[in-house]
């Protein structure tokens, strides 16, 4: 117990096994950002290995990097903190594919990562934002499953005053 | 008989809906695999319903269309609700914390236009051609320079309004806002209100049933609308009077029925009375400021019990003030504020608190703060967001003035607005029908 400094706290280390059977040794301060494992720690210890049979490797190892970030901008207590995780998190989300967008939207969703889901779920949501119909379709590969005519009267309905 | 008014220049879209409400949603997908193909991406319900909330209404109108899936999950009820809710709750965070979030009011304003000599001598003669309707979305992202509110500002188009004989058309609206439904009344033509959701692009009027009241209710005092949260409903009610409030009575609608109330206001009777045109819609009632020669007080209507009462106004502004003694119902930070001018260009607010929820005399008022002096400021016209109150200036601009800040911002209308005519509201982008 370090009771003399306020800088070295006792950093315990978690073991994280992915559905692959990648592990990942985590400082317990970053795994817990997720709900999940921080309940699971609470209620069980964190002696042994935890195991996450729906997530694979690659995902949980994305969903970590952005736990770390997170959990060091955090423990630097600037003021400037919330532009740096912004930042961030814009540099995060920017590149992704949308396949990897939905894997690692589901990760973070079954390890309730809350803050992470909102910044994913406001990607996805970015995407759709100020798009035509058709845009939408051909973004997410989505058919049009409406009848002849039934889309027509939709959209007669909701016909635009400002355009 | 109906005629056609066309009211704006550019061609009128919006969808007359009638009074039907549509059809509760159902959802049409059920666990065949047809449904599997055309849900979108391979996401679990809860995820996707997640996404689409955090879409405005217009985008989700658009949406609507891409498949049937969308198409019933933006029209069930319950997505409706989360879908306000969450935008309700996003509009008290302070703009930093959530990036999505954008403030959104809406204006009517008349062009200014070189005046005839009989435009001078009629105080409502404001031209129709003139009246204009916009939404203005302020994007905070962008700061503001040059002293411009950074903002989009889009035009809404009446669709035409069917002309009813023998009454002369409104012109001089005052706006309103419930959930998203802005709520346009003309109180001097006592005519009809028009119902709008900007975002949704619907419009309807709301006129009430051939009456059976006695002659002495031919004068409409007021009318207001707001939402029932107990039954989840909208309702409208105009209130039916004379100078002296001697029995008054309220017709009360349920919006997307037929039914119509008529319903007693249990008030003390009055002398030389009226209701101002400006109400507010705050926490399940709707608020109007009644002046007469026994003093101000607030007549308010529960919407879900449909009761009226009075509220007293704090104490020294219950005695009638000359009238140039400007006082103006808002809502801030989810109270109902009245702003009145104590200077040539300075205001009071006083915040009315209602710890009981509505118990005959649980009310009272806490002097919050000052406003300005304001050296062009003329009139506030609405707050549009917690610590930003819109003002009409003296040489027809419409400004916003930060609380705290004490930073003016002007709002880009070229040409400015004629004075006087100039109405406001903040307004939130909802999926509720009108």
């Amino acid at each position: 117990m370090s009771s003399s400094s306020t800088t070295t706290t006792t950093t315990r280390l978690l073991m994280l096994k992915a559905s692959d059977g990648v592990t990942f040794e985590v400082e317990e301060a970053v795994a817990t950002k997720l709900g999940a494992i921080n309940n699971m720690v609470e209620e069980e210890g964190s002696e042994d290995l935890i195991c996450l049979p729906n997530v694979n490797g690659k995902f949980l190892g994305m969903v970590l990097e952005w736990c770390k970030k997170h959990a060091n901008n955090n423990t630097n207590s600037d003021k400037g903190n919330d532009e740096v995780n912004k930042w961030w998190d814009k540099e995060f989300v920017m590149d992704l594919d949308q396949n990897t967008l939905y894997h690692l939207l589901m990760a973070a969703d079954y390890l309730s990562g809350t803050e992470l889901v909102d910044l994913l779920t406001e990607k996805v949501a970015s995407m759709i934002r100020g798009k035509k119909v058709e845009e939408i379709r051909e973004t997410f590969k989505i058919k049009s499953d409406f009848l002849p005519g039934q889309e027509e009267e939709i959209r007669k309905k909701n016909s635009w005053a400002f355009e | 008989m109906e005629g056609c008014l066309k009211a704006g220049a550019k061609s009128l879209k919006f969808a007359i809906r009638n009074c039907q409400q549509a059809p509760k949603a159902k959802r049409l997908c059920p666990n065949s695999k047809d449904a599997e193909i055309n849900r979108f991406v391979p996401l679990p319900e809860e995820i996707e319903e997640e996404i689409l909330l955090r879409l405005p209404a217009d985008s989700l109108n658009k949406c609507k269309r891409v498949c049937k899936w969308w198409f019933d999950l933006i029209n069930d009820p319950s997505f409706i609700n989360k879908h306000l809710l969450r935008a309700t709750i996003e509009n008290r965070k302070p703009p930093s914390s959530s990036s999505s979030s954008s403030f959104s009011f809406f204006l009517k304003w008349i062009i200014p236009q070189e005046l005839s000599g009989e435009d001078n001598y009629n105080p409502y003669g404001n031209d129709l051609s003139k009246l204009v309707l916009s939404l203005v979305t302020v994007c905070e992202d962008n700061d503001g320079n040059d002293g411009y509110l950074p903002c989009v500002i889009e035009q809404v188009n009446l669709p035409p309004i069917p002309v009813i004989e023998g009454e002369d058309f409104p012109t001089n609206f005052s706006v309103f806002h419930c959930n998203g439904i802005i709520h346009m009344f003309d109180n001097v033509k006592n005519w009809t209100s028009i119902l709008l959701n900007p975002a949704l692009r619907e419009f309807k009027l709301v006129r009430e049933p051939d009456l059976p009241l006695p002659p002495k209710y031919e004068d409409v005092m007021g009318c207001g609308f707001g939402y029932d949260p107990k039954a989840n409903l909208y309702k409208y009610v105009k209130v039916f009077g004379d100078y002296l409030f001697e029995d008054p009575v309220a017709m009360v609608h349920t919006l997307g029925t037929n039914s119509w109330r008529k319903i007693k206001i249990d008030v003390e009777e009055d002398d030389d009375c009226f209701l101002q045109p400006g109400g507010v819609y705050c926490k399940g009632a709707y608020h109007w400021l009644k002046t007469s020669r026994m003093g101000n007080t607030i007549l308010s209507f529960d919407m879900s019990e449909e009761k009226f009462r009075s509220i007293p106004l704090p104490d020294h502004h219950s005695r009638r003030r000359s009238k140039n003694c400007l006082y103006i119902l808002e809502v801030w930070k989810e109270s109902v504020v009245l702003v009145n001018r104590t200077e040539r260009s300075s205001f009071e607010m006083w915040v009315m608190v209602d710890n009981f929820g509505g118990i005959e005399g649980s009310t009272h008022w806490i002097k919050h703060l000052k406003i300005g002096p304001l050296a062009r400021s003329d009139c506030p016209l609405a707050f549009w967001k917690d610590d930003e109150l819109l003002f009409e200036t003296k040489d027809g601009q419409v400004m916003s003035y930060n609380l705290y800040t004490k930073k003016l911002r002007k709002v880009p209308l070229s040409g400015g607005v004629r004075r006087g005519y100039t109405c406001a509201t903040s307004c939130l982008s909802s999926l509720v029908s009108v």
